[in-house]
């Protein structure tokens, strides 16, 4: 038998090398599966957290609470044909005469009487 | 040995043989040595990974329970977890879906300051007193129920004391953002959330899946706006109860569906009976005048009479027993629209007689209002016929009575006759696909022009003028009927009903409502008529309609639908 040959060297280097890159997939996996672990918690957190928003959206946007508060703050009424313009050419001209007439300075919110 | 003797002996030996034996010797413990080495390298380097790098990038968040959970294989698919589904209607608007959420308990064993704790709770919940909190916190046990369901921001609070007793379970809970308003028909859950009533009960295994969330055919404002005028008509007229719903008529889609009194969902353990009880679908009530237009269709169906065809109502009809006699009594000869705007029973039983009672139980059959309906909801009451049937039920049952029918079958009846004349069916789940459902004809497109025409009348000239919205065309039905107290029909407890389509001349929407014994006030006279209890409330729903709607009003003379049937109304109708 030889003393050193290269080809049993070869197969040392070869099998230590290998070894190290076993080490450092397997540290390379683990570390990736920690981060996919930490995303997927994260992910559920996020989802509880957009269900939460969605439900909390939705109850306050309820017809009843909106009604109440459009009638709190703002100053519209239902529609009725007494407070319909005819056509977009009467809606225009009632707007510019409440621009011109500097007594109805107010804006002019619906015409009162059908022409 | 034999070799080591060999070298003591002659050292030249050493040479050339000796040399190469030592040198393999040398060889393989250099061998061995560096493999060893290796081993204890790794051995040290995998030591270090675990003490210095590793530890370092576990997250301090990260107790032991949720290292075991987070193995990739615990995580469902997609992120897609087993929560009960939502429930959302026709915009996708959130009527029903599931919430973890947390309930405190206290370790005791940890509690570091039970008086401070105590006081810090007693802050957040003020209905739980101080010295039962602390008393709770003091017991020594390792486990003890604070309180159940707690919000996020009460969560949040506990935590912000920084006790460490304090601990949270984390549950499921079924949550209900708009309350009672989507009511019978949505139904409710237990608190293991499995369905006890209505949609979540009939589609428990649907929504136990977790999958899409379940679409319906209710528009969450529609459903607001009738509730509102129901609970106004209700209050106006000290009512004990109340039904309605709008529909759309082509199609039998419930727009908005609502039974009063009704139950706050999550608090079903304070909901009685009164309030669980659908009158909407598990009510079977003698509906009255609005029968009228079932047994005025199948008169022009099957006979096809002009218009004019006269009927003496100046007398009651006497059969046997019976007297039927008109509510709002003419006593004079009447056409066909006028029987029918001025609800006169006379005329109507007459039309009946003149059918026959086979021709008009058939048609009542084929409108679904007679038999129990097949509903996405298993809370269906079975309608009530007369058995045998006499007669005298066939004139009864021309003007609702002696017939019991659910409002919403009503509705659904009453939106075939107004459609164009083929069969709808209340329906209350929306499909992906779009539904190829074969078109069932009960009615001639000319005789349901002809009903729509008369419905018209009925609003703009008879009985029904208080659901006049301007700017629309609305027609539609009163119904007055007594309800039976004793066996006897009771003068005083009245169901009154009215039935509005909308807008007349090609209907979209019927609008039924039926309120539950409303008692008269000096605004009406008295009165607590269909005309006078429900008509103004169908106005405004419809009102409410056109406003989410966007329809424009237009001024009424532009297109005077049904005037055509003016010529055979007397001018010297009593009013």
């Amino acid at each position: 038998m030889k003393k050193f040959s290269l080809k049993n060297f070869v197969i040392f280097a070869l099998a230590g090398l290998s070894g190290a890159a076993l080490l450092h997939t397997s540290q390379n996996v683990q570390h990736a599966e920690e981060v996919l672990a930490k995303m997927q918690r994260e992910l559920a957190h996020e989802e509880e957290a957009m269900r939460v928003l969605r439900a909390e959206w939705a109850y306050l946007n309820r017809p009843e609470r909106l009604e109440r508060l459009a009638e709190e703050f703002l100053e519209l009424v239902p529609p009725a044909p007494d407070k319909m313009p005819e056509n977009m050419r009467d809606a225009a001209s009632s707007l510019q005469e409440g621009i011109i007439n500097e007594e109805q300075a107010q804006p002019v919110r619906y015409q009162e009487e059908a022409p | 040995m034999i070799f080591m003797r060999r070298i003591r002996q002659n050292p030249s030996y050493l040479k050339g043989e000796k040399s190469s034996a030592l040198e393999l010797a040398h060889g393989r413990l250099v061998l061995m040595s560096g493999v060893f080495g290796l081993v204890y390298l790794l051995i040290a380097l995998r030591a270090l990974d675990l003490s210095v790098i590793q530890a370092q990038k576990i997250d301090p968040e990260l107790r032991l329970a949720d290292r075991v959970a987070s193995a990739p294989d615990s995580y469902p698919v997609n992120g897609q977890t087993a929560m009960r589904a939502d429930i959302v209607d026709r915009n996708g608007v959130m009527l029903a879906t599931t919430l973890k959420t947390a309930s405190l308990f206290a370790d005791t064993r940890f509690i570091a300051e039970p008086e401070q704790a105590a006081k810090a709770l007693n802050k957040i919940f003020p209905h739980m007193p101080y010295g039962d909190l602390l008393q709770k916190l003091q017991s020594g046990k390792s486990f003890v129920w604070l309180k159940r369901n707690i919000t996020p921001d009460e969560q949040k609070r506990i935590l912000e004391i920084g006790e460490p007793g304090l601990a949270f379970e984390q549950s499921t809970r079924r949550y209900y953002p708009q309350e009672s308003l989507a009511g019978h028909l949505l139904g409710y859950t237990n608190v293991d959330s499995n369905g006890l009533s209505g949609v979540e009960r009939s589609f428990d295994a649907y929504l136990g899946q977790g999958k899409k969330p379940l679409r319906l055919s209710l528009d969450i404002r529609f459903q607001h706006a009738l509730r509102r005028e129901m609970q106004a008509a209700m209050d106006e007229f000290r009512a004990i109860g109340a039904a309605g719903v709008i529909m759309d008529v082509r199609n039998g889609e419930i727009l908005a569906g609502v039974s009063l009194p009704d139950f706050n969902p999550h608090d079903m353990n304070n909901a009685d009976k009164n309030q669980s009880f659908s009158r909407l679908t598990q009510g079977a009530y003698e509906l009255g005048s609005v029968f009228k237009i079932f047994s005025t269709a199948a008169f022009l169906e099957i006979r096809n009479m002009p218009m004019h065809t006269k009927f003496d109502a100046r007398e009651p009809i006497r059969k046997g027993r019976f007297t039927i006699n008109d509510f709002h009594a003419q006593k004079r000869i009447l056409t066909i629209p006028e029987v029918f705007m001025h609800s006169s029973n006379i005329g109507t039983a007459m039309m009946a007689e003149a059918i026959g009672g086979d021709a008009l139980q058939k048609f009542y059959y084929d409108l679904g209002v007679m038999t129990p309906m097949d509903f996405e909801i298993k809370e269906v009451a079975r309608p009530l016929v007369p058995n045998p049937w006499r007669e005298i039920s066939t004139l009864t049952a021309s003007y609702g009575h002696g017939v019991s029918t659910t409002p919403l079958q009503l509705a659904a009846g009453v939106s075939s006759v107004v459609n164009g004349g083929y069969l709808v069916t209340p329906r209350l789940v929306l499909s992906d696909e779009p539904q190829d459902n074969p078109e069932i004809r009960i009615l001639s497109e000319e005789t349901s022009h002809k009903m729509r025409q008369l419905l018209r009348i009925v609003v703009s000239e008879g009985t029904g003028s208080k659901a006049a919205v301007k700017g629309y065309k609305v027609g539609g039905k009163t119904g007055t009927a007594e309800k039976i107290v004793g066996g006897r029909y009771d003068n005083d407890k009245k169901l009154s009903s009215f039935v509005g389509i909308f807008p007349s001349d090609a209907p979209k929407y019927a609008v039924y409502i039926m309120v539950d014994e409303p008692k008269g006030h000096k605004g009406t006279w008295g009165y607590a008529t269909g005309g006078w209890v429900a008509a103004p409330a169908v106005a405004r729903i419809i009102a409410s309609i056109a406003a989410i709607e966007g329809l424009m009003p237009s001024t009424e003379n532009a297109n005077p639908f049904g005037s055509a049937l003016k010529q055979y109304i007397a001018a010297e109708a009593v009013p």
